[in-house]
């Protein structure tokens, strides 16, 4: 910001004084030691962030003013008469709420920066959300084939953890194991993954934590840039385009548009084709936006589109076909390649319109305005007989939307973000599936209201408190089996019914939630080299609608699941640590280390209470029931500059999940694991690169057991077999490559390899693991062309 | 543009989107319409005709029902069985047979012995060859060990499909998954 305060002396004289302060623009604060350039001349800011330069010869020059941990300033500047001005330079505060993995992009000095960056997203762009989150330590992926992929942090998966695209709540099926959040990671310029509950401002139930992806942020210059990258994929044949374009121009104005399209085939494990395992995927964004330091507008839209092959042989029937599944060594379903994608499949449609607007006011510091409004129509076809395979089973239309105002203010010692939510979301389960229902139709009505205070308690010790209070309603409109309304709620809701037809009893039940959150943090910086955070959160959820009313077979699971109309809201209680340390060896080490613990009360868990008989057959059932549960972990991740072109990185996780109501192991959490990785990077070499890297998995040890029994007959005797759903695969280690390099000016090429020596595998937290091998050797080319 | 950005009239702006949000009250029309599932079967029936006496006696079963049917099998009789799917009160067969080349029944008697082979004509013959919706019985020994039973399964797109003996039972597959499954008692 450049403020010319003109005190025009009208002089004979052919030189002239500049002087001036340079202040932080968020908070005021006098900036020292920061360097003044203009002509030949250089000066330093003193503590009061004054300065003076005297006998500037008449002309005209650049003016540059720096300062370490601050976006530089640059602007020409005719001196023709003394000057008095008053610079303010973007200084960049450190965020303690949150244990962010994204460090100070700007701070050299900082430590270590575990943020995926914009070229992490550009080496990986062909991979969805989950895979590429699973990068970074702690973060493990919930899959159901290789093409849906869920995060999960610290252990914690599904509506416990929101994803923020371009700050806006993703509003899909999130409650669903096998609903991947739709997302072009290709937006964005960097993702931060936040783990743990202390990010109250984006909402009291992400206990396990939030993903905030971040598009870039334009400078204010008349430019036009773009990107045009194609991949060729060798597991699946596939190929995948993504284009970006922006043009900016330097009074603030910017648009943005792109899209991105990727075709996969059937992919293969080590040893056979996975029959129906292709992907279409194709996405759209645009943005207009105005901004300048002092206010701004924008508008964006995202449209993604995807249809998604489920592997053929994962949709069996009942626990017998489900042993046979199990239990045989080669799949049944074999086939050669194919790009058709049949049923078992989804296909997900997921609009986004945001409208966003920010000032800044003299008083109140950053106001900022978001609407937005989200349509997600998710259609779920599977093999149904006859003419029915033409027409979903499951059929939803998801319509939210949000409205959030924040006011962010900022002085030298203290910081204040207040601010409030509200939202509406409405589901529309279309009864032509003719097929039941999974969740019912429901409106919902959410409001928030939050406040997050930090203060410079000593130069060295950052201190922070946020409180939030959360309100949900639920209208719910749904059928019960009438055995099942007498059984489980007519004596408690009678308030709920309405009528009976037959068997089946229609209900409106009517749910409201209130839920405090709050956390406390220290942040503790002796010196550059180490800085340790202490963050204690208490943050409560609200059930999900599936939690709430899940009434039905779960095809995909072969699973009869049922909700819980009663669930309370869930407490979660938890302690992040993170100490990071820097230790001058070779060219330096970095070493951080994240221990947390959460003891979470009435915790909802999905457990097997029974069997039912169908007409189908025999199947389980699954309830949804509260319990205690504690869960404790550890990320390290080391980062070691071995010389100017070598340096090795490690990551490893630990996480502890227990259910301790019924004293066992917390179902599907996520095996010790650790990562090595070495890179080669020259950049006097066209910025070539390589890196290789070695993934171990261990075998998860602490598991529930909940199988199934199933009744032969051998000899015209009973037999009584187990399936066993419970016991999770051997470890593995597999081997990955990247590498890269520029061929000409603006034109990269990159090639990843991953599971190099085509290694056969089962994965704990695939879904999927029961009936196949994990996707073996896959070779992705790329070339990217940036101008 | 400037406008919008004037204190009272951004205050304005933001309390109208705030209004409008609060008029939204959106269930549909058919929000209250039951989501009954129309693919269900109810009812496995066999109709089983003695071939000597031309008496066919029918046996239904049913979820629901408090015990299994018995069916009255006569060592060295032999009998033909037509097989009919019903949901609720409707007789659906025909869908199955509609859609011949997805199914295919499997027969189990595993503590009888009981010769079993397929009658059906191209009316339920499919790519999985005959579906088993009219089979053969011949019953050589009905209790062969104590308390036998019959289990009756049909199968929805097996990748692929045999109608050789396999074992006790009379057709086997890969893959697939059941579709219905039933249960009953015999006795001579």
């Amino acid at each position: 910001m450049f403020f010319l305060l003109g005190i025009i002396w009208t002089n004979a004289q052919n030189t002239y004084k500049l002087s001036g302060t340079v202040t932080d623009s968020h908070d005021r604060t006098a900036l020292q030691n920061a360097k003044i350039q203009i002509g030949g001349f250089t000066v330093t800011s003193n503590e009061k962030g004054s300065f003076v330069i005297s006998k500037i010869p008449k002309g005209s020059y650049t003016l540059s003013v720096s300062h370490p941990d601050c976006t530089p300033f640059r602007e020409d500047l005719i001196v023709n008469k003394n000057l008095e001005v008053d610079i303010r330079l973007e200084h960049h505060v450190q965020d303690i709420e949150t244990i962010t993995l994204h460090g100070n992009h700007k701070n050299s000095g900082s430590m270590v920066v575990k943020t995926l960056n914009h070229a992490e997203i550009e080496r990986n762009s062909t991979e969805n959300l989950g895979n590429l989150l699973s990068k970074i330590s702690g973060v493990s992926t919930l899959k159901t084939g290789n093409n849906i992929v869920k995060p999960i942090i610290h252990g914690l998966y599904g509506s416990r953890i929101t994803i923020l695209n371009n700050g806006v709540k993703l509003a899909e099926q999130e409650w669903g194991v096998e609903h991947a959040p739709n997302v072009d990671i290709n937006n964005f310029a960097h993702i931060d993954v936040i783990k743990g509950a202390s990010a109250l401002k984006y909402g009291g139930d992400a206990t396990g934590g939030v993903v905030v992806l971040e598009p870039e942020i334009f400078a204010a210059k008349d430019t036009l840039k773009g990107s045009v990258n194609l991949s060729g994929i060798s597991n699946g044949r596939g190929i995948g385009l993504d284009i970006g374009l922006v043009k900016t121009w330097k009074e603030g104005w910017a648009i943005k548009s792109g899209g991105s399209v990727r075709k996969l085939g059937d992919q293969k494990t080590p040893d056979y084709n996975l029959v129906n395992t292709g992907m279409d995927f194709s996405s759209f964004n645009f943005t207009v936006q105005k901004n300048t330091f002092d206010k701004g507008i924008s508008f964006d839209y995202y449209l993604t589109n995807q249809n998604i092959g489920i592997y053929r042989g994962s949709h069996v029937g009942n626990s017998e076909d489900f042993y046979k599944a199990i239990n045989s060594q080669i799949p049944a379903y074999t086939a050669g390649f194919s790009y058709h994608i049949d049923n078992p499949r989804q296909v997900i449609e997921h609009h986004i319109a945001k409208l966003s607007a920010f000032k800044r006011l003299k008083n109140l510091g950053k106001v900022t305005a978001t609407y937005s409004f989200q349509h997600n129509h998710r259609q779920e076809y599977d093999i149904r007989r006859g003419e029915l395979n033409q027409i979903p089973s499951l059929d939803l239309e998801l319509m939210t939307h949000q409205f959030n105002i924040n006011d962010l203010l900022e002085r030298e010692k203290f910081s204040l973000e207040t601010g409030i939510d509200a939202s509406f979301q409405n589901n529309y389960s279309d009864p032509a599936t003719k097929a039941r229902r999974l969740i019912p139709n429901y409106d919902q009505f959410s409001a928030g209201i939050y406040s997050v205070f930090k203060y410079k308690l000593l130069p060295k010790l950052n201190a922070e408190a946020g409180l939030r209070y959360d309100y949900r309603f639920y209208d719910v409109t749904k059928w019960y089996d009438k055995s099942d309304w007498e059984k489980l709620y007519s004596a408690q809701y009678p308030e709920f019914y309405r009528r009976t037809n037959a068997n089946r009893i229609l209900t409106r039940p009517k749910l409201d939630f209130q839920n405090l959150s709050f956390n406390a943090g220290i942040e503790f910086h002796p010196s550059g080299t180490f800085n340790l955070k202490i963050n204690y959160a208490k943050a409560s959820r609200t059930p999900n609608i599936a939690e709430l009313f899940s009434d039905g077979l779960h095809h995909s699971a072969s699973v009869i699941e049922i909700g819980d109309l009663g669930l309370q809201n869930e407490t979660s209680h938890q302690i992040n640590l993170i100490a990071d340390m820097k230790f001058n060896i070779l060219n330096g080490l970095q070493l951080s280390v994240n221990p947390y613990y959460s003891f979470n009360k009435n915790f909802i868990n999905e457990i097997p209470t029974g069997i039912q008989n169908t007409i189908r057959g025999v199947f389980p059932v699954w309830s949804y029931k509260q319990i205690n549960a504690t869960l404790f972990g550890a990320d390290v991740d080391i980062d070691f500059k071995l010389t100017d072109y070598f340096s090795y990185t490690a990551k490893g996780s630990y996480v502890y999940g227990q259910d301790e109501s019924n004293n066992e192991p917390l179902i599907l959490m996520m095996p010790p694991n650790f990562s090595n990785a070495l890179q080669f990077n020259n950049s006097k070499w066209r910025n070539f690169y390589v890196n290789v890297e070695n993934q171990t998995f261990f075998k998860q040890t602490r598991f529930p057991v909940h199988n199934s029994d199933v009744t032969f007959y051998e000899n015209g005797e009973e037999v009584v077999k187990t399936v066993d759903f419970s016991t999770p695969p051997k470890g593995y280690s597999l081997w990955n490559l990247q590498t890269g390099i520029d061929v000409a000016k603006n034109f990269s090429a990159g090639l990843t390899i991953n599971n190099a020596f085509d290694v056969s595998y089962r994965d704990y937290l695939n879904r999927l693991r029961y009936f196949s091998a994990e996707t073996g050797q896959n070779f992705i080319l790329s070339f990217r062309y940036k101008f | 543009m400037k406008n919008l950005f004037k204190s009272n009239n951004f205050i304005t702006l933001l309390a109208m989107l705030f209004i409008t949000l609060t008029l939204f009250s959106c269930q549909r029309d058919d929000a209250a319409e039951d989501d009954l599932p129309q693919e269900e079967l109810t009812n496995i029936v066999l109709n089983v005709k003695n071939l000597s006496t031309q008496q066919s006696i029918s046996y239904n079963y049913s979820i629901g029902a408090t015990s299994s049917p018995i069916i009255k099998l006569i060592d060295g009789a032999s009998y033909e069985v037509r097989t009919v799917f019903l949901n609720g009160s409707e007789d659906v067969t025909q869908e199955i047979k509609d859609a011949k080349d997805e199914h295919f029944l499997i027969f189990d008697f595993p503590r009888s012995q009981v010769n079993l082979t397929r009658l059906d004509t191209a009316e339920s013959t499919g790519t999985n060859g005959k579906v088993g919706l009219i089979t053969k019985w011949e019953v050589i020994k009905t209790v062969n060990n104590p308390s036998p039973l019959l289990k009756v399964k049909l199968i929805h797109e097996p990748a692929t499909a045999s109608e050789g003996q396999n074992g006790t039972a009379w057709g086997s597959v890969t893959g697939g998954e059941t579709d219905a499954e039933a249960s009953f008692q015999l006795s001579n």
